[in-house]
């Protein structure tokens, strides 16, 4: 892929993700009953562009959406979705380097680190680490929803990949 | 990155991090969730501050101010506490519920307050009510 390709491709996950999130909290999802859970439909946008951007573009789709959430639902909430995005994405890389995982695990294990990063930085905001109260609730909820973002990765990226001509 | 024909939808590995992620959950279960034994009191933080204990069995609404002029009613009966009418916009706190047992805890990010129950032995600093 040329660069301008690849930066063109970059600025519309970008674009995607902030779609996705704007969508899905506009979605109630009264089936989790937790509080600030979300589907993490997002995620997609990112966990799509590491195989066709590369680290540097995924890391810059994550920024967009945290400055994105900053923008539009203050400080707060744009340093907990910095802080998910980034350890997520930490995580998904790593997964993707050692090349034995599928999209199902490599997604789940993403929606796990997420939340996690995210419970750490509600923690440390208000100096009140008993919101790990929840964990256990969000970790089990990180298995259904990262498997079902998994299963459209795997089932979206392939074909764009192939459409693309990327490797 | 490795190609991309090579990542499979599912592969055999993902359910090593399924079951990880799963007892890491039960793990986590076991810890949080005690089981009901001294009377619990509401602990209250505000900031990371201790902000006032509420003992369960001293019903009755109490109002808290958070961080941003954030304002809640939080609302003691007898077996657990909630919130009412928050200002906040995202209104998570009042989506939980009620929370009735030890370890549980509602939480406002914007006002930055924290409600946890805690048993008897939590050493309160401020009792109210």
């Amino acid at each position: 892929m040329s660069a301008a390709k690849k930066n063109a491709l970059c600025a519309m996950l970008c674009a995607v993700s902030a779609v996705l999130s704007t969508l899905e909290s506009a979605l109630p999802l009264p089936v989790f009953f937790v509080p600030g859970c979300r589907l993490g439909l997002s995620n997609l946008a990112v966990i799509t562009a590491i195989p066709l951007v590369g680290a540097a573009g995924s890391l810059s789709v994550v920024g967009v959406k945290a400055l994105l959430i900053f923008v539009t639902r203050g400080v707060t909430a744009g340093i907990m979705s910095l802080c998910g995005g980034l350890l997520s994405l930490a995580v998904m890389l790593f997964l993707f380097w050692l090349a034995r995982f599928g999209f199902v695990g490599v997604s789940v294990a993403s929606a796990a680190a997420h939340n996690t990063a995210q419970l750490a930085a509600a923690g440390l905001l208000m100096g009140d680490m008993r919101v790990f109260s929840f964990w256990w609730l969000y970790l089990l909820l990180s298995i259904v929803a990262g498997a079902l973002t998994g299963v459209s990765a795997g089932v979206i990226i392939p074909p764009l990949g192939r459409a693309l001509g990327a490797r | 990155m490795k190609k991309l024909s090579k990542t499979p939808l599912f592969a055999a590995a993902d359910i090593f991090i399924i079951a990880l992620v799963l007892a890491a959950a039960a793990i986590s279960f076991f810890i949080s969730v005690k089981g009901a034994g001294a009377p619990l009191s509401a602990c209250v933080k505000i900031n990371g501050r201790d902000a006032g204990v509420y003992p369960l069995e001293h019903a009755g609404e109490y109002k808290l101010v958070g961080e941003n002029g954030i304002e809640m009613t939080l609302v003691v009966d007898g077996d657990g506490v909630f919130v009412k009418d928050s200002s906040c916009r995202d209104k998570i706190c009042e989506k939980t519920g009620k929370i009735t047992r030890e370890g549980q805890s509602l939480i406002c990010m914007p006002g930055r307050i924290s409600i946890a129950l805690e048993g008897e032995s939590g050493g309160a600093d401020a009792v109210v009510g």
